[in-house]
C-alpha cells in the first residue's frame, strides 16, 4: 500500500496524509492490527518534515483510526474501519451551526456570538 | 600437497567469481537499474563506461593466473613463508573489489550531480509497509549476532592468554569489533536514511533496504566464523591451510554481495515493467 503526497496541492499535507490512510483504511488495503510505518521512516520516504507525519498520526490516533502501542510502534486500530465513518469536523459544524442558529434566534447578534465564542475556545475545561 | 592442491581450486574459484561472475551480475544490475531509474541517462556513455568495467575486470582475472602459478609453486615448496602469501591474497582480493567500489563511487557522483540540477519533485510516493529491524531479520538473528561477538571476544582474550600469540589475540578483538561498529552504524543509516533519488519506487527501496540489512548480518557472520577458523588453523599449527580458508572467505563474501546485485536486477526490471504493490 502507497501513500502520495502533492506539495503542489493546496490541501496541507498532513490532511493528505489522514485522507489517504483513512481511504486505506475503509477500503480494506490496512486492516485492523496492521502495523504502519514509524513517523522518521514515512517522513525520510517522503521527504516531509517528521513534525507533519507526527500531527497526522496524531489526529488518526484522536480519531482512533490508529493507536500507538509504546515502543512497538503504531498499528490499525480495531475499529478503525467502523471510525473511519465518523468524520470529527464535519460534526463539529454542524453542532456550531445548531447552536449559532438557537444563539440569532434568541436575539444574540452576530457580534456577541463571535465574542463568545473567543472567550468559550480561551476558557480553560474546570476540573471535575 | 594436498594444501597446495586445495588452494588451487579455491584461488580458481574466487578469480572465477570475482572477477568473471561478478562484473556479468554488476553490468546487468546497472543496464537494468539505468533502463527503470536513469531514462534520460546517455546509452553511449552507459555502454563505454561498462566496457571499460569489463576490460579492467577482465585484467584482474588475467593477472590472477600468473599469480595463482607463483602461490601454487610457493605452497609446494617444504619451507614456504606465509607472510607474503597471506600479503599477496589479501592484495589480489582488494584489487578484485576495488573496480565495483570505483564504479559505485562514480554512480554515487552521477547521481549526486543529476538531483543537483533536478527540480523538486512535486509528488512523492512511500510505502506504508513498515521496515523496521525486526521486519526484516528475526529477532533470533539479531541476538546471535550479538552473542557471536561476546564468544568471539572471550576467544580472542583466550588466545591472547596463549604464550605464542603476542597481540594476536587483541588484533582480532579490534578486526570484529570495528566490522560490528561499521555494520550498526550502516544499519542505522539504512533504515533512517533520507530517500534521494526521485525515480526510486517504493518497492525497489524496501527491496533494497531488506536484502542489504540482510547482508549486513550474513558479512558479520563471515567475519566471525573466517577469523575464529584463521585463529584456530594458527593454534592448531595448520597455518599451511590458512591461505585456503583466505581464499574462501573472499569468494563467499563476493557471492554474497552478489545477492544485492541480484535481488536489485530483478526489482529494477520489474518497476521499469510497471508499478506493482508491495507485498
Amino acid at each position: 500500500m502507497d501513500v502520495t503526497i502533492d506539495i503542489d496541492d493546496p490541501v496541507p499535507q498532513f490532511q493528505q496524509l489522514i485522507e489517504q490512510i483513512k481511504a486505506a483504511v475503509a477500503a480494506g488495503a490496512l486492516k485492523a492490527g496492521d502495523a504502519l510505518p514509524p513517523i522518521r521512516q514515512l517522513a525520510n520516504d517522503l521527504e516531509l518534515n517528521s513534525k507533519t507525519v507526527a500531527k497526522a498520526y496524531k489526529l488518526l490516533e484522536r480519531d482512533s483510526i490508529i493507536e500507538t502501542k509504546g515502543y512497538r510502534g503504531t498499528f490499525v486500530h480495531p475499529d478503525a474501519q467502523a471510525n473511519c465513518e465518523v468524520d470529527l469536523q464535519d460534526w463539529t459544524l454542524s453542532k456550531l451551526t445548531q447552536t449559532v442558529a438557537e444563539l440569532r434566534e434568541a436575539g444574540v447578534t452576530d457580534s456577541e456570538i463571535r465574542n463568545a465564542f473567543t472567550a468559550a475556545i480561551g476558557r480553560r475545561p474546570s476540573a471535575k | 600437497m594436498i594444501e597446495a592442491c586445495t588452494f588451487l581450486a579455491a584461488f580458481t574459484l574466487q578469480i572465477l567469481v570475482g572477477s568473471v561472475l561478478q562484473p556479468i551480475w554488476f553490468t546487468r544490475y546497472v543496464r537494468a537499474k539505468a533502463d527503470a531509474q536513469f531514462p534520460g541517462l546517455d546509452r553511449k556513455s552507459l555502454d563505454r563506461f561498462l566496457s571499460l568495467y569489463r576490460v579492467v575486470t577482465t585484467g584482474i582475472a588475467l593477472l590472477g593466473l600468473p599469480l595463482l602459478g607463483y602461490l601454487f609453486n610457493q605452497m609446494r615448496s617444504p619451507h614456504w613463508d606465509i607472510a607474503p602469501v597471506i600479503l599477496l591474497l589479501t592484495g589480489y582480493s582488494m584489487a578484485q573489489f576495488s573496480p565495483i567500489v570505483v564504479a559505485s563511487l562514480i554512480g554515487a557522483r552521477i547521481k549526486g550531480k543529476a538531483l543537483l540540477s533536478a527540480p523538486p519533485q512535486a509528488k512523492r510516493t512511500a510505502s506504508l509497509q513498515r521496515r523496521g529491524l525486526f521486519e526484516i531479520v528475526s529477532p533470533f538473528t539479531v541476538v546471535f549476532a550479538v552473542a557471536a561477538y561476546f564468544l568471539f571476544a572471550a576467544f580472542a582474550i583466550h588466545i591472547q592468554q596463549h604464550p605464542i600469540a603476542g597481540n594476536f589475540g587483541y588484533i582480532l578483538l579490534a578486526d570484529v569489533t570495528f566490522s560490528y561498529v561499521l555494520s550498526a552504524i550502516t544499519l542505522y543509516w539504512l533504515l533512517y536514511r533520507r530517500k534521494r533519488w526521485p525515480l526510486e519506487t517504493p518497492a525497489y527501496r524496501l527491496r533494497a533496504v531488506e536484502v542489504q540489512v540482510k547482508i549486513i548480518f550474513y558479512i558479520s557472520f563471515a567475519v566471525i566464523v573466517f577469523l575464529s577458523l584463521f585463529a584456530a588453523l594458527i593454534l592448531l599449527n595448520l597455518v599451511r591451510w590458512a591461505p585456503i580458508a583466505m581464499s574462501v572467505y573472499f569468494m563467499i563474501t563476493t557471492l554474497i554481495v552478489s545477492m544485492v546485485l541480484l535481488t536489485l536486477r530483478r526489482q529494477a526490471e520489474t518497476d521499469r515493467l510497471g508499478p506493482t504493490p508491495v507485498s
